[in-house]
């Protein structure tokens, strides 16, 4: 199986560092690619070990009880914003200094800009992790970063979103929808950031404060992650297919019906709250809205893989686009049913919910950026390929599995706590009834993180570039460059 | 070389499909709420007036991507419209090139 699956671009001799623009600084900068991935998968593995942690005080095995610094409710923060601005946010920083110079074809604005957003990330990261552990964490979901780091990741943000939007404003006649994608998300973030972590802390409190957190959870994902997430695969998908995008018109309808219907989404995370009906039912309408823009982007993204299906064998990257892709919709389609009330009122609350946020968070922008790393990575390290194709085969499929695994559990968990629940069961009973599913939560989410390891190693015997038995084994003898990586052209494709 | 065939006709009948039978029926029922709060806005119903703040953060955001609608309908972004992706396609080609990397086009 290894000689037929292509995981890097074959790159013989030449970095991408060689294109420079204008003849003076490099179009990428490749260093800062490279370290954000690094950290991005660092973090992952610590918000993973983090959430590992959390899972253990379910069944009862936590190891450190007591201990106020080890408080389980602190490693759950820990997981959560290690993810989404750990994990994700590095790799999203890394993925637009690859993206978005090559499509407008001028550098970042700033080379010093782009080292100090790096150096000042990192640094939000780690005190946000002291702050948490210390037990100052804000009281907002996905908003827990203390309230002294919050104005500080602000003007992150902000410096972000003006190093990157800087080339793009330079570009002239038709945008491509990536840099629509991209411009949007850099906009939103902030106000976003902005709307959540400064509105309910200072100007207001209630029921109105409740509904600011709902759309800011929400808006974190629909407005920051999202369209980065879209906005990378318009990019990637086309070039790895070497194909063009089935429909670019209808690449713009769904990011146009994102714009103006997912803003007021949120508010379905309160359902049956005092905020008024008509908020609510505005709320659920908007989701359904949604859901019928993601269809568009479905559709227009296997329309653009009809003719080339083998490539979800042959490329790993397009494997893990399109598993991702396809948990996006179920996704989206749970999304569509669980906030209409008559489901509200079993699954709210329940596992449910936490099944459904682990597999839109990992199962699908978390498997796109893992693609985009694997596409990625040989080339920003200076490799033609990397250690092991294998050690990609079992990284996705133990991550693969395991990720349904804790979906299903978790999806049936919540149907067995909201009914009991709705019967009036006892407390104590629905607890016994939910352990089983919280065991096999625990399980899977091991060899999830097992999985991570996997490929934390594979990056790290590439970067050393100590050759593998594998690829001694592949070796072309007429070729510098291994035979299942240099007889097969670009992405894998077969030469024409 | 990447070429900028026309679009073909599934793909224009599949958009114009999503835009009337998707994107239409979701607009009305969302211009209905958007209704409702103005209702609520003008004090015809004292129901939730507490809950204008929330909303505004929308409107803002609606409004700044209605702007930015505009400005790309008045500034052609939308005349050809598929031509982008065949433009970025055709960037990507030569910077691979120029990168020494082989590039095989697939199907198109």
């Amino acid at each position: 199986m290894a000689d037929t699956v292509m995981t890097d671009a074959t790159a013989p001799n030449i970095s991408d560092s060689n294109l420079t623009a204008n003849g003076d600084r490099p179009l990428i900068e490749i260093w800062l690619v490279k370290w954000h991935f690094v950290m991005g998968i660092i973090f992952l593995l610590v918000a993973m070990l983090a959430g590992f942690l959390f899972s253990l005080q379910f069944i009862q095995k936590y190891p450190f009880s007591g201990i106020e610094f080890f408080s389980p409710g602190r490693w759950r923060f820990i997981h959560t914003n290690g993810v989404a601005y750990g994990f994700i946010a590095n790799v999203f920083l890394g993925m637009l200094h690859w993206v978005v110079p090559r499509l407008t074809g001028k550098p970042a604005a700033s080379r010093a800009l782009g080292y100090f957003i790096f150096y000042a990330w990192q640094g939000i990261l780690v005190a946000t992790v002291i702050g948490l552990l210390m037990g100052q964490a804000q009281a907002l979901e996905w908003g827990e970063t203390p309230v002294w780091i919050d104005p500080v990741a602000l003007l992150g943000l902000i410096l972000v979103a003006i190093n990157f939007m800087t080339p793009i404003m330079k570009v002239s006649g038709p945008l491509y929808v990536t840099m629509w994608y991209f411009m949007a998300a850099f906009v939103w973030t902030v106000l976003v950031y902005a709307m959540g972590n400064f509105l309910p802390e200072y100007h207001m409190n209630g029921v109105a404060a409740g509904a600011i957190g709902g759309l800011f959870i929400h808006d974190l994902v629909g407005l920051f992650v999202t369209p980065l997430g879209w906005g990378m695969m318009y990019y990637f998908v086309p070039i790895i297919l070497k194909k063009p995008i089935w429909s670019h018109g209808l690449s713009l309808v769904g990011f146009w019906g994102l714009a103006f219907f997912y803003p007021l989404n949120g508010i379905h995370h309160f359902l049956y709250t005092p905020i008024p009906m008509f908020l609510q039912y505005g709320a659920v309408i908007s989701t359904i809205a949604v859901e019928l823009v993601v269809t568009t982007v479905i559709v227009n993204f296997f329309m653009t893989l009809r003719g080339s299906g083998d490539m979800l064998r042959r490329s790993i990257p397009v494997r893990w686009f399109y598993t991702g892709m396809i948990f996006y919709f179920t996704t989206c389609f749970q999304c569509a049913f669980q906030t209409t009330l008559t489901f509200q009122q079993i699954i709210h609350f329940t596992d449910w919910v936490v099944g459904h946020a682990h597999l839109v968070m990992f199962g699908v922008f978390g498997f796109w950026l893992l693609g985009t790393m694997v596409y990625l990575l040989p080339r920003v390290m200076g490799r033609t390929r990397w250690y092991s194709e294998s050690l990609h085969e079992w990284h996705f499929w133990i991550t693969a599995i395991s990720m349904l695994v804790m979906f299903f559990d978790l999806t049936i968990a919540g149907l067995v706590q909201g009914y009991m629940w709705k019967e009036l069961a006892s407390w104590e009973s629905t607890l016994r009834a939910s352990t089983p599913f919280w065991w096999v939560r625990t399980i899977s989410g091991t060899a999830m993180i097992f999985a991570q390891f996997i490929f934390a190693y594979n990056v790290v015997m590439t970067w050393i570039g100590k050759p593998s038995k594998e690829w001694a084994k592949n070796r072309n003898p007429e070729s510098a460059v291994p035979a299942s990586v240099g007889d097969t052209g670009s992405e894998g494709l077969s030469p024409a | 070389m990447v070429t900028n065939p026309k679009a073909t006709k599934a793909q224009r009948i599949t958009l114009i499909a999503f835009l009337v039978v998707f994107l239409l029926p979701a607009g009305v029922g969302f211009a209905i709420k958007l209704y409702e709060f103005m209702t609520v806005a003008n004090g015809a119903t004292s129901e939730g007036t507490f809950m204008l703040v929330p909303v505004l953060n929308y409107f803002i955001v609606f409004m700044g991507m209605l702007c930015m609608l505009a400005w790309a309908t008045t500034n052609g972004m939308f005349r050809d419209i598929e031509k982008p992706k065949f433009d970025m396609l055709r960037r990507e080609q030569k910077l691979d090139e120029l990168d020494g990397r082989p590039w095989i086009e697939q199907v198109r």
